[in-house]
């Protein structure tokens, strides 16, 4: 549902039979504000200030409730694309209406229980697209109204005709009557009866929302007695209803009937009424509040025209827009002008907004550089401070951290042989002696020695390690079975001692492996075997414990 | 046209179409190059400001360091690990020590310096100077061997590495020499070969300097 203020405000200039109708419409009334007959004298000029003085200028809505209205209903368009369709209706309207120059073709829906009298079993659907065709010859009324919004230099909103336009307000009224939701089936006929300002009765036909016809006849005065009032409506609602017939009306289908009048009149035209109907009588300002929307104080509220100019002059996409060239020389140009008025406002802007969000970041970015820079300065300071702090320590902090550094890598690698030496001599004891130790770097894993006499291997993925080597020499004059005991409890004394390093026997004592050397004297001469036992043990282990 | 049209709508489209066109110009002609143009200079500043904090940090941080290292560097300079491996010294070192463990004879030699390169030696403009030493030692007991290594490693400026040890009894403790050692005469009964690696750390400089006299500068 559109906002109310939203609503377009025009000026809406009814042409009529004898005058032209001048309304302001805003959205919440609309006000007559004066009616210019068209023989008087200046009239472009009065209808000119008119719009441009009383209507402050506002966008022109051309409503035609002319008599001499001209439509043409079923008009098939034979089926092209849609580049070629506008050319097509062209041509058919020249065609159809070649001496009315102010024409427009309206696309006609039908509903799925469409009937066509025309057809031999009352029920046919169009094969192609069915237009309403209407016309309106270039009276000099509509001529002169014209020149007048062009002399006005007020944009043209539209030229429509007013029963084309009216027609959607009498389905809504219908439908609001009846209490009916869109869409729901209800009466297929609405007859929408009014007088207006001029005498002139308006009837308004629509079938399944559409409209199906329209009359504009004379009847006797809305002051005149309401008897004879109704009975001269009711004599036309009659002839109406009689050229209906022609176009399929039923009874059956069902049939509301809403007359604007005043409430003795209505009643009058409702006891008149002898066909079957759904009758219903209101006075503009009535009939306004029910479609909800706002007409204010009018002069006269048995007359109607206030009704149809409030409705159509507030609408924002028209139901049939009539073309013609003389319309289109004032509306294009106003309306290219208005479009490239609208894009360079909005440019603009645009161009303002980012003006003022880069103004502001520029500010910021202004504001945060300041800042900055202070900041900055302090980090300065405070860098210049830690500098001649440690300058202030004398040192070089290179210096110190790498000596200590490699001192303690250094230190790493040494082989810790005197703690290793101080256990073997424990495990020795007294009676065991030494003929020679030896200690030698060795490596576990596959990495050469490196600068540092085999300490890169840490960094080569392996660990340094050293080989300590005990020999000892047990005298032939011994049992070889003592010795080999002697030898395994000192192993055995090794290992309870260094349990962190690996303690294994090289070499046992008397050993009979064909790996070990032997010598010796063997004769009597030689007093027996002059062979001693050799014996040999390792322990292995990290040079960093 | 105009008749149509009206001069105040050109007017007013003439009103917009130059104020669009000087705000849009004002916009990018001149707000959006010097906007960029600030942005980037303080993108510019905060990176230096977080460099400037990060080395402010960095040194703070290697102070508190530098305060508990010092201590251990004094000792470490104290303990000869910056000389330039003098050979009076050694020499008079290890006079010192044989003195002090009792071992009859150590005979030393001294080979030639080599500069060795060092990542942390490198960082602060040093390099490592590596000097083999070989000890031949006679002893008339093995703890006095045992402790000239002690004593090596404790007492010899810089650091100190044995690389290999070898000790051999070279006699037995017999009548013989029960009568020549209470006789005082010197009688080595126990024989050792020490190898070990000698390192300081002297500056680049120096290194630089004496590189046609003493050291081999050659070796990687």
């Amino acid at each position: 549902m559109a906002l109310p203020f939203l609503k377009p405000s025009r000026c809406v200039l009814l042409i009529g039979d004898e005058a032209l109708y001048v309304y302001n419409v805003t959205y919440s009334r609309v006000r007559l504000v004066d009616t210019v007959p068209w023989q008087a004298e200046d009239f472009e000029d009065t209808v000119n200030s008119l719009i441009k003085k009383e209507c402050g200028g506002k966008p022109v809505l051309v409503l035609n409730d002319m008599t001499d209205q001209h439509f043409k209903g079923g008009q098939r368009i034979p089926k092209v694309g849609v580049m070629d369709k506008a050319g097509v209706i062209r041509r058919k309207l020249q065609v159809a209406f070649p001496n009315y120059p102010i024409r427009g073709a309206l696309p006609i829906r039908f509903g799925k229980d469409f009937t066509s009298p025309s057809a031999p079993g009352g029920r046919q659907m169009p094969s192609g697209p069915v237009y309403l065709f209407a016309a309106v010859p270039m009276s000099e009324a509509v001529r002169k109204t014209l020149q007048a919004v062009s002399g006005s230099m007020a944009s043209v909103a539209g030229f429509c005709l007013l029963p084309v336009e009216s027609s959607d307000m009498v389905q809504s009224l219908a439908e609001k009557l009846s209490g009916r939701q869109k869409g729901k089936k209800g009466a297929r006929w609405v007859l929408f009866v009014g007088q207006h300002q001029n005498g002139d009765l308006r009837q308004v036909v629509t079938r399944d929302g559409q409209l199906a016809m329209t009359r504009m006849t004379s009847v006797a005065d809305i002051d005149s007695d309401p008897a004879v009032w109704a009975r001269e409506v009711h004599h036309e609602i009659k002839a109406t209803i009689g050229y209906l017939s022609r176009f399929g009306y039923t009874p059956q289908d069902g049939t509301d009937l809403i007359v604007i009048a005043g409430g003795q009149a209505g009643e009058e035209l409702g006891k008149a009424v002898d066909f079957e109907c759904n009758y219903h009588s209101f006075t503009a300002p009535e009939a306004a509040r029910i479609l909800g929307i706002g007409i204010g104080m009018q002069e006269d509220p048995r007359h109607a025209n206030a009704l149809h100019v409030a409705w159509a002059g507030r609408k924002t996409r028209f139901i049939l827009p009539m073309q013609a060239t003389e319309i289109e020389k004032i509306h294009r140009p106003r309306q290219y002008v208005a479009a490239l008025t609208f894009l360079m406002a909005l440019g603009a802007l645009y161009a303002a907004v980012d003006l003022l969000g880069q103004s502001k970041a520029l500010m910021d970015a202004r504001g945060g550089i300041a800042s900055q820079k202070r900041v900055l300065a302090q980090a300065e300071t405070e860098y210049q401070q830690q500098v001649e702090t440690m300058k202030a320590m004398g040192v070089d902090v290179r210096l110190v951290q790498g000596a200590i550094k490699l001192f303690d890598e250094l230190d790493r690698r040494r082989i810790g042989i005197l703690p290793v030496v101080l256990r073997v001599g424990e495990a020795l004891g007294n009676e065991l002696h030494l003929t020679s130790l030896s200690v030698d770097r060795t490596e576990k894993g596959n990495a050469s020695a490196d600068q540092f006499g085999g300490g890169g291997a840490a960094a080569a993925g392996t660990s340094s390690e050293f080989a300590v080597r005990l020999n000892m020499v047990f005298p032939p004059t011994i049992d070889p079975a003592y010795g080999i005991r002697e030898v395994n409890d000192l192993e055995r004394r090794l290992k309870t001692l260094l349990p962190e390093y690996r303690v294994r026997v090289e070499k046992q004592v008397a050993s009979p492996e064909y790996t070990a050397a032997t010598t010796g004297i063997a004769g009597k001469s030689a007093g027996g075997t002059q062979e001693s036992y050799p014996a040999e043990l390792s322990i292995r282990g990290p040079v960093t414990q | 046209m105009i008749r149509i049209v009206g001069v105040k709508r050109i007017m007013v489209l003439a009103v917009l179409t130059a104020a669009a066109a000087l705000l849009f110009a004002a916009d990018y002609g001149y707000l959006r190059p010097e906007n960029s143009a600030a942005s980037a200079e303080l993108r510019q500043i905060g990176t230096q400001v977080a460099e400037k904090r990060a080395e402010s940090d960095r040194l703070r941080t290697e102070a508190e360091e530098i305060k508990q290292q010092q201590v251990r560097y004094e000792s470490l300079a104290r303990a000869g690990f910056f000389s330039d491996q003098n050979r009076l010294v050694a020499r008079k070192r290890i006079e010192d020590i044989q003195k002090e463990t009792g071992v009859l004879q150590a005979s030393y030699d001294i080979a030639t310096g080599e500069v060795q390169k060092d990542q942390n030696a490198d960082e602060a403009g040093y390099a490592v100077l590596v000097s083999p030493i070989r000890i031949g030692i006679e002893a008339m007991d093995d703890v006095d061997i045992y402790n000239f290594i002690y004593w090596m490693e404790n007492s010899f400026p810089g650091h100190i590495m044995l690389d290999n040890l070898h000790v051999t009894k070279t006699r037995d403790l017999d009548e013989v020499s029960l009568r020549q050692i209470g006789a005082g005469v010197p009688t080595p009964l126990i024989k050792a070969d020490l190898a070990f690696s000698w390192r300081t750390m002297v500056s680049v400089e120096k290194v630089r300097n004496a590189s046609d006299n003493s050291f081999n500068t050659g070796a990687e």
